[in-house]
């Protein structure tokens, strides 16, 4: 199929200002700017039935509709802290199809009057924020960028800015903190963003993929966008396959294509054909999906991954054959947050130590049964009690992987047992 | 010799990107600059930022602290940063990593006697599709720095030079 | 006037200022939330997850916007999950419950998650007997660990962060009142966080150490043994000590204070006073103390100290009772009633000035009272003086400053200053040189210029 955001794997250089102009890039911001009204724009938005890619699914036409339009300026910040385990989407996007993404910045920009927008990066992309740059000065250049865009009086200015290395920084409100040159812990919410943002005005996060669909469901309307996907999930969705696949990598496909499909036809199977054991379909904070007939014929969209115990999230679906056990995974993912962890709310920060301490235990085969009934009921205890969605999905991978593969967790503590 | 004298350009560029009255944004660029010549920020470096954006040196440390790419000792001259999370993992990145200990001499965390290289193990770099995954990073480091996707074989590490 | 609404908690309706926190909120209703790093004089930050409670509102009508009511009362739904008291603001109807058994499963859990890496040294710590952690962990904790003992985090025990204030690191629990009360309250963040995660550390960088006038507050505010102040660790406990109110004379703010005292052998069986602590006045100084007036006590300690009455006799001071003092002085008094002048210095508290006066005035004397503000004329119009509240500073348009460096004369008013800043008010100084509170006022400041305007600036 002809992607819609992996654009480059069709049009070779589109990279490239012209390229991308000739493919009919700017078109869509040049129309918005000079034909609609911004509210013209949000509605186009809205009736696409476009949900967040970042991994919350909000509705994005409705995000930009609650911008507050009492209290000015408005920001508009594109979250490009990719850095869920598993999860390599935006990487590609920004590295493949810069144009696209950035028009999508521009095109949000204009829906809620912005006139600076930030791109937030995380720190160990600092070639991509290097090559952005340069994209963003071609644009100023051609005048898709600065002031009196297309003989408006509409202007507006892209600047990236580099994290340094804190994954929680992919939460809207610790990037904020982190813009405004504080340490990266999310504020309390509500006020959410769209009235209380960056430098405490009303600001539009969004993921750097749902800006990227901006620009063509501009272009081809709202029922176009719709005519792709499921009824509850419209268009299409970059999966990122890792793991014991034979074919790990981004790829783009309409919601409601099922595990199967993206897993044995885009994956190419298993490696040594191995048998799926348990499926992430969310990166690390994801909970794990036992495997079976159903599950991999479950079509991946947010409704439907659900009824499976399990969010899609960003869809960043990590693969586990019949040879990993589950301690050791578990392990593995707690060891990552316990190291995330900003350490703001009193749940997270001594919960993941906590848990850290028994994974340890249990998976380096010291623990005991009531070391995994502890780690089960210290999991749960942290549910729901913490400030921000890190620590809460933190938990996910311990609880699902305990209830699900009770096996896997006997075998690990079976001799001091 | 103080930032702003040694890097006036850039201090005023990255200044530029912030509304004037929110100047505290640029504490992030401002300490990646320090950090460009010598791998880590000094003292100076951050009494230097702290009087340019008028916060206090403890609200700069705070910052370094937070971060994991800044550092506030001198290592290696180039960092070798291992993926080791789940997506990695599952692709051979321990295995890798132990390889890499052995040709290199040194655990993860320490640094080669000749000051090259210091070894860390990273959280996800957004690049599971090429894993088992790692990245160098270098003093300017924008020049060598690259994103591998070699799997792992016995001959990374031993011949690190100065590209 | 402020709107009032009207919640139940725990069953017990009230009625509140609307923007009351559920936190204090239920303070009025004598109900007590536990809190950590809630402080009311602080920002709420919803850190420590201490106060998590139940919170129902009425449900609205997706259509109509109406209540839905059911049996005839509003029908009430409750959030999913528990939600924390010191962040959620009251609104009209709103049900919550403190106490009920997901509330007490969610402050146990948070108890037990704060003792996993606190090292539970309660006997050795200064704070002991008088600890936020202690009580509460006695009130909602658990009896017993489920976390390992040796997998504790050990950390560094002694650390001074300046002359005045160690730091224990293993005590601290993250909930960063310190830190925020130097932002917030002393405007000098010279306290913050390193690292992240569990490894969460308070450090000062600045030179030196913990510069700041006002860094015995944060040993007030500590909610654990965390910050303890070089002047009294180790110095007694809580429970030896008596509290006597007392104002300090330090400066002319007049702070109120409470001394704790105890007997002391090695100081001949005398009285010694421990500590200065604030106590609280919201019309001086609220909660808040300097460290000139916390720590400046120990002139009381000096042998040559007067403390007690001496008459002269022959050109010889001698010693005598009280009593006898007063009489003799009443007999001198009254025996020269026109020659009679009280001279007495602003240290003086405005009650002991008052009291003085009135002396002077019985027996027809003149009492000379240095206790004048500097300024002139215009302080003694609209300045400090008696019935101010300084808690309203900032209430009006502007605050003007005469001939007075807040920051090294009168401490607490600077600290008033700077909060009442929050949302930006005027400051300005008419002074002739530079000092810490701002810039030279200029004539044309908009102030003087609305001076001459219909609606003069309220000050």
């Amino acid at each position: 199929m002809t992607h819609i955001l992996l654009r480059h794997r069709d049009i070779p250089d589109i990279n490239t200002l012209n390229v991308y102009k000739k493919n009919g890039g700017f078109a869509a911001f040049k129309k918005a700017v000079t034909k609609m009204k911004p509210a013209e724009v949000t509605e186009v938005v809205k009736n696409s039935g476009l949900r967040g890619r970042g991994g919350a699914g909000f509705p994005t036409g409705m995000k930009w509709a609650f911008i507050d339009k009492n209290n000015w300026p408005h920001y508009v910040v594109a979250n490009a802290d990719e850095s869920e385990p598993g999860t390599f989407k935006d990487r590609e996007i920004m590295e493949g199809n810069p144009f696209q993404f950035l028009e999508g910045v521009a095109i949000a920009s204009y829906a809620i009057g912005a006139n600076a927008a930030y791109v937030y990066l995380r720190g160990e992309f600092w070639e991509l924020a290097a090559f952005l740059d340069e994209k963003i000065a071609e644009m100023e250049e051609a005048g898709y960028l600065g002031e009196d865009l297309f003989g408006t009086d509409y202007s507006l200015k892209i600047y990236t800015h580099l994290g340094a290395g804190a994954y929680i920084c992919g939460e809207e409100t610790a990037l904020l903190e982190s813009l405004e040159g504080k340490r990266g812990q999310p504020r309390v919410r509500p006020p959410f963003p769209p009235s209380y943002g960056l430098y405490g005005k009303p600001t539009i996060v969004n993921n750097v993929e749902t800006l990227t669909n901006v620009p063509l469901i501009l272009a081809n309307g709202a029922d176009w966008y719709k005519s792709m996907g499921t009824v509850d999930s419209a268009g299409v969705k970059i999966f990122s396959l890792s793991g014991r696949v034979r074919k790990p990598g981004n790829y783009e496909l309409p919601f409601g294509t099922t595990f199967r499909q993206l897993i044995y036809e885009y994956g190419m199977g298993i490696q040594e054909g191995r048998p799926v054991k348990a499926i992430m379909p969310a990166g690390a904070s994801s909970s794990l999906i036992a495997v079976d007939d159903k599950v991999l014929d479950t079509p991946m969209d947010y409704a439907a991954v659900r009824t499976l115990g399990a969010d899609l999230g960003s869809a960043s679906v990590i693969v586990l054959d019949d040879t990993v056990s589950m301690d050791w995974v578990v392990n593995k993912t707690i060891h990552f947050f316990k190291h995330e962890s900003c350490g703001k709310c009193t749940t997270c920060r001594e919960g993941n130590y906590w848990m850290r301490n028994l994974t340890e235990r249990i998976h380096s085969g010291k623990g005991t049964g009531a070391d995994v009934d502890l780690l089960l009921n210290v999991a749960k205890q942290m549910q729901g009690k913490c400030l921000c969605a890190l620590g809460e999905f933190s938990t996910m991978a311990v609880v699902t992987g305990i209830e699900r593969f009770p096996q896997d967790f006997k075998q690990a503590v079976r001799s001091n047992s | 010799m103080s930032l702003e004298k040694k890097y006036p350009k850039e201090v005023k560029q990255l200044l530029a990107k912030y509304p004037p009255e929110h100047k505290r944004s640029a504490v992030m660029p401002l300490l990646y600059l320090a950090q460009r010549e010598e791998g880590y920020i000094t003292r100076e470096a951050m009494q230097d930022i702290a009087r340019i954006l008028e916060i206090t040196e403890t609200e700069v440390a705070s910052i370094v602290g937070f971060y994991t790419l800044y550092h506030d000792k001198k290592e290696g001259k180039y960092r070798m940063q291992v993926c080791t999370d789940l997506p990695c993992a599952l692709r051979g990145a321990d295995e890798f990593l132990d390889n890499l200990c052995a040709n290199l001499g040194i655990k993860v965390g320490e640094t080669t006697e000749d000051g090259l290289v210091t070894l860390e193990s990273v959280m996800c770099l957004a690049a599971c599709d090429r894993a088992p995954m790692f990245q160098t990073q270098g003093p300017r480091r924008h020049q060598v720095s690259r994103v591998h996707d070699r799997g792992p074989h016995h001959g990374i590490g031993r011949g690190v030079e100065e590209e | 006037m402020t709107k009032q609404v009207s919640l139940t908690i725990n069953g017990k309706q009230i009625t509140v200022p609307d923007g009351t926190l559920v936190v204090d909120a239920a303070k009025m209703a004598g109900i007590d939330i536990p809190v950590f790093c809630h402080h009311p004089k602080l920002e709420p930050v919803g850190m420590c997850r201490m106060c998590l409670v139940e919170i129902g509102r009425p449900m609205l009508d997706r259509n109509t916007g109406q209540v839905v009511m059911e049996n005839g009362q509003p029908k009430i739904q409750f959030m999913p999950k528990l939600e924390t008291a010191c962040t959620n603001r009251v609104s009209e109807g709103m049900v919550v419950m403190t106490v009920s058994d997901n509330a007490k499963e969610g402050q146990r859990g948070t108890v037990e998650l704060l003792l996993t890496s606190h090292p539970l040294d309660c006997p050795i710590c200064d704070k002991g007997g008088e600890c936020p952690l202690q009580n509460l962990t006695m009130q909602f904790g658990p009896g017993k660990s489920r976390f390992l003992y040796d997998e504790k985090l050990h950390l560094e025990k002694q650390v001074p962060l300046g002359e005045l204030i160690w730091l224990d690191r293993e005590r601290c629990i993250q909930c960063a009142r310190c830190i925020r009360f130097q932002d917030e309250i002393a405007g000098e963040a010279v306290l913050g966080f390193d690292e992240r995660g569990r490894n969460t550390q308070i450090i000062s960088l600045s030179d030196p150490g913990f510069d700041s006038v006002f860094s015995g507050n944060t040993t007030d505010i500590c909610p654990v043994g965390a910050l303890t102040t070089a002047d009294f660790r180790f110095g007694a406990r809580p429970w030896e000590l008596k509290a006597q109110a007392s104002i300090c004379t330090q400066c002319p703010v007049g702070c109120n204070t409470t001394l704790n005292t105890r007997r002391e052998a090695k100081a001949g069986g005398e009285i010694v006073v421990k500590r200065v602590m604030p106590r609280q006045n919201e019309e001086v100084n609220e909660i808040w103390l300097c460290d000139k007036g916390r720590f400046a006590y120990h002139y009381t300690e000096n042998k040559k100290r007067l403390t007690r009455p001496l008459v002269r006799k022959d050109d010889k001071l001698a010693r005598a009772s009280w009593d006898a003092a007063a009489k003799f002085a009443a007999e001198k008094f009254s025996a020269n009633k026109k020659d009679f002048v009280v001279l007495a210095s602003g240290r003086l508290a405005n009650e002991d000035l008052f009291n003085l006066k009135s002396l002077a005035d019985t027996v027809g004397g003149r009492a000379i009272l240095y206790s004048d503000m500097g300024g002139g004329g215009l302080t003694r119009l609209a300045g400090v003086g008696a019935g101010t509240n300084i808690g309203a500073m900032g209430a009006g348009d502007a605050i003007l400053v005469v001939a007075s460096d807040l920051y090294e004369e009168a401490p607490i008013w600077w600290c008033a200053r700077q909060t009442s800043r929050r949302p930006r008010r005027d400051v300005d100084r008419c002074q002739p040189a530079p000092d810490q509170t701002g810039p030279l006022c200029e004539v044309r400041h908009p102030l003087c210029l609305r001076r001459r305007s219909k609606n003069h600036p309220r000050l």
